[in-house]
């Protein structure tokens, strides 16, 4: 019998010997850590969904009076969606919780992953937009939806919070110099003087992905709201329901740290030296993104979330870790506070008043660059923590479950 | 990954009944003294360890997608990380802003690595007439017949072959905007029912392969050769690489001199990299040297990616759309002539070296020492060598001087008619034509086994053999003919519980 099975035994065992009594105080533990959980999901979304509305009034401003205060205020409305977004990309992950369980029967969607790739799809191709934009289809949701992974190919993103970026920022055509993508308001032009006779079509696709996103965000903000979790068919009901909730939090918690910010989201454009492989390459916020991807994971692990709307604790992953082995703990602990200080850094590198350092610019610095040390050395303990959470995967003796379902 | 779930929670009710009702002791069952034709194999020290030190402990469906465990560098593990990155995503039309991912054909198979090499998995044959899924498998082309100069060249190990004039040396289903692509594809299946000894039976699907033109203008030459190939597995390649060329060698009986009537050849392809003949270990004819020149040569062959060793597009000179097509030379800050910069194809052959073998479920259990024991007795290990200790190699520490059970011996052996390349009229092509360097049409590389029982929990619609007619196991032991004739000839006369146990080995490999 191999250890999985085992695990899953000594598991099933520790159910079982409270099932036919009260629940045993390890299980009751386990199901407060998912719900806890599942409110930082609904906490995270429906702040997401607040921000979009926002974006959304913004966007529709900016669109009947195309000036750069207007465009410059739905800059601002974007940029404070990526703080809860990013946050809630730890619930983002497929798995056997989240496939094939019934999750549509409410209306909501069939899997995470397609939902995903309408809202955060990345890296995108801007030639697909413009050639849209330059076409003569009639420009609304629909046809953005149709045209999305267009080819059979993923990177024909036309749809989510990066199409809404490109829309407002346009190409960075800056390298790995200071500056983002540098798109006049003029572009938006309802006076007449529109340079190109796109600006009415512009301004209808930034409205239709705007518009998308807000529906995307509510579609998930509903699955994970309270009544969701005694909703059969909702991702909330499958999640605290399962026997695996711990294992996909885990789960995610390596995903995310692992293949998304070591890999993806910071270490191929530092070993590239792309600064178009950085995650917000249009709008130069990608020292938000990937900081708030990070605090998903701390989130999940200290069971906390923090917004001016919410200030979530509750049952959590560190405290029953510490309660098994303080060893482990500590280990987790002590490397998430170190990784904290690094993407602290590159955070606020990227947001200082007088010559902020942009993600872009870390990724063209010098090798003995300051910024470009400190993500180095974010993203060597990001994939070291890698091995402190199987550790704890192992401490509590939980299945491995596999969070890529997408094969990512 | 459902089969695991449902275990775990079949295993919560079985403890469930058990405890509730109160104190029937778990006795250990006797196993039953059944007849078996044969004694258990006798276990081998590790065996488990597919893969060596480098085995992963998975079960489920990224079994094959973890680094080498036995990796501690964490400058390693982003290498593997940048390569997974890029393995992963999509390749797009040059000249994107996504500057390092763009140059996508003109013409392509598939646009990632990942959508042929399903989790880095095996890929499949579309299910029927229907399915239009060509995704994960793809077509060559070579001529068969040759002029002295030509055959003289392809014998050197010089060129692969001599393929189709106008379409080149593999088909291309895909082309960006504006370029047509090559051709259209459909298969279609009949059924042919082999059975056992004992009267049971099971139904093969013999795939018809249609092959048309995509431009009615163009046709395909007169003695061209079609050649199927689903995506292989990935795992364990960087271990493979690590096979001593002796070891390789010593198994090879070109002429059959033993007279067991297997041959066992080894390919000598042309090195881009060493500029001469070498041994050829990867690919489904053993037709690529080593595993760089194996993910170069995908770029530009499947993606129409070109890079350091492959400069120039697939194109051939009469396709002026494919030949004008956009490049995505370069990225934004690099200058290159090519579309796969250096530190990316490095990263995605690093990656390929280091997909970890995961570890066997049962190594040691009852049952599959015994079905182990009937793959012996059936004499699959003449070509599926169980093991080998791989060569030191300082660059590759996880990979060094590992014991490791890959069952294949890398060599070339006839398979027989059925399996063959074939003729537009899907007749099989020659036993005698070149196909591949010295690969014949109806030769192809064992395969190496290990991973072979997670295949499905990896990608439930993975396929087997080199084209993907075979949708189970037993089928594709069925399938083997030429020179393993005899040995599927004594697994047809196996008893169920005999095949059972077979299935079980393999299974748990």
């Amino acid at each position: 019998m191999n250890k999985v099975l085992i695990n899953g035994l000594i598991l099933s065992t520790i159910a079982v010997l409270s099932a036919c009594n009260n629940k045993s105080e390890d299980e009751n533990t386990l199901e407060l850590i998912a719900d806890n959980h599942a409110d930082i999901a609904y906490a995270a979304y429906s702040d997401s969904k607040t921000a979009a509305l926002a974006l959304q009034e913004s966007v529709n401003t900016f669109i009947a009076a195309p000036s750069e205060d207007n465009l410059l205020a739905a800059k601002a409305a974007y940029k404070a969606i990526r703080a809860p977004y990013q946050q809630s990309e730890i619930m983002r992950f497929d798995s056997i919780i989240t496939v094939g369980k019934n999750l549509d029967s409410d209306g909501g969607p069939a899997s995470v992953d397609e939902w995903e790739g309408q809202v955060n799809a990345w890296p995108l191709d801007e030639n697909h937009i413009n050639t849209i934009i330059a076409g003569s289809e009639v420009i609304n949701v629909e046809l953005l939806l149709s045209q999305n992974g267009a080819d059979d190919n993923d990177a024909n993103v036309t749809t989510g919070i990066h199409a809404v970026e490109f829309m407002l920022w346009g190409s960075d055509l800056n390298g790995t110099e200071a500056g983002s993508g540098e798109r006049p308001a003029s572009d938006f032009a309802v006076d007449g003087t529109c340079v190109d006779s796109e600006c009415e079509r512009r301004a209808q696709y930034l409205k239709s992905a705007t518009d998308l996103l807000v529906d995307d965000l509510t579609i998930m903000t509903n699955e994970w709201s309270p009544s969701a979790k005694t909703t059969s068919g909702t991702l909330a009901f499958n999640f605290i329901n399962s026997p695996l909730a711990l294992d996909y939090m885990v789960g995610s918690m390596i995903t995310m740290a692992t293949d998304e910010l070591a890999s993806a989201r910071m270490g191929s454009g530092l070993g590239l030296g792309d600064p178009e492989e950085e995650h917000d390459c249009f709008s130069d916020l990608s020292h938000l993104a990937i900081y708030h991807n990070f605090q998903g994971v701390k989130n999940a692990f200290y069971g906390t979330y923090q917004s001016t709307t919410h200030n979530i604790t509750g049952a959590n992953l560190s405290a029953l870790v510490s309660s098994k082995n303080v060893a482990t703990y500590e280990a987790v602990d002590t490397a998430l506070t170190s990784i904290e200080a690094k993407m602290a850094l590159i955070l606020a590198a990227g947001e200082r008043e007088n010559n902020p350092i942009k993600f872009d610019q870390i990724i063209g610095q010098s090798s003995n660059g300051v910024e470009r040390l400190i993500a180095e050395n974010a993203v060597s303990e990001l994939i070291a923590l890698d091995t402190e959470l199987e550790l704890m995967a192992e401490v509590l003796a939980l299945e491995n479950i596999d969070t890529e379902f997408d094969g990512d | 990954m459902h089969n695991t779930a449902n275990t775990t929670i079949s295993l919560f009710a079985i403890c469930l009944l058990a405890s509730c009702g109160g104190g029937e002791k778990n006795t250990t069952k006797e196993p039953d003294e059944k007849e078996t034709i044969v004694a258990p194999a006798i276990p081998i020290e590790n065996e488990h360890l597919s893969g060596g030190e480098a085995s992963i402990k998975k079960i489920q469906a990224d079994a094959f997608s973890e680094n080498s465990n036995n990796m501690v560098s964490v400058e390693r593990k982003q290498t593997f990380n940048l390569g997974d990155d890029f393995f992963n995503n999509p390749w797009v039309e040059g000249s994107a802003s996504t500057s390092s991912r763009d140059g996508l054909g003109g013409l392509f198979n598939n646009n990632a690595c990942q959508d042929c090499h399903v989790r880095d998995g095996r890929g499949h044959a579309p299910v029927d007439e229907n399915d239009t899924d060509f995704d994960s498998i793809l077509f060559r082309t070579a001529t068969a017949n040759l002029g002295f100069e030509d055959k003289d060249q392809i014998l050197q190990s010089l060129k692969a072959n001599v393929p189709d004039r106008y379409f080149g040396g593999q088909l291309q289903q895909h082309g960006i905007s504006g370029v047509s692509p090559e051709v259209n594809l459909q298969v279609s299946y009949q059924d042919k029912v082999v059975s056992f000894t004992d009267g049971s039976s099971v139904t093969l699907r013999e795939p018809t392969w249609t092959i048309d033109s995509y431009n009615p203008e163009r046709h395909f030459e007169a003695d061209t050769v079609f050649s199927a190939r689903v995506a292989p597995p990935m795992i364990g390649l960087g271990l493979l690489a690590l096979i001593s060329e002796a070891d390789i060698l010593t198994k090879e009986d070109i002429n059959d001199n033993d007279a067991d009537g297997i041959s066992g050849k080894a390919n000598y392809v042309w090195s881009v990299i060493n500029q001469k003949a070498s041994i050829g270990r990867f690919g489904w004819k053993a037709g690529q040297p080593s595993i760089l020149e194996q993910s170069a040569g995908a770029f530009v062959n499947d993606m129409g990616l070109t890079n350091r060793l492959h400069l120039q597009e697939t194109c051939t000179t009469e396709q002026s759309d494919c030949l004008t097509a956009p490049n995505g030379n370069g990225d934004i800050v690099n200058d290159y002539d090519f579309e796969v910069s250096d530190p990316i194809l490095d990263a995605i052959a690093f990656y390929s070296s280091h997909l970890a073998v995961p570890e066997r479920r049962n190594a040691y259990s009852e049952q599959v020492l015994i079905g182990k024991a009937l793959f012996m007795e059936a004499g699959c290990q003449s070509c599926h060598t169980e093991s080998y200790t791989t060569i030191i190699d300082l660059d590759q520490p996880e990979l060094s001087q590992q014991s490791i059970f890959p069952y294949t011996d890398m060599l070339l052996h006839d398979m027989g008619e059925d399996l063959a390349d074939f003729t537009p009229e899907n007749e099989p092509a020659s036993a005698e034509m070149l196909y591949e360097f010295l690969a014949t049409a109806t030769e192809w590389r064992t395969p190496p086994l290990w991973g072979l029982g997670l295949t499905k929990t990896v990608d439930p619609q993975a396929t087997f053999l080199h084209d993907g007619r075979a949708k189970t196991i037993m089928e594709a032991v069925l399938w083997h003919g030429g020179e393993a004739e005899n040995a599927k000839k004594k697994v047809l006369a196996f008893n169920q519980e005999e095949r059972e146990a077979l299935l079980a080995f393999l299974n748990d490999l």
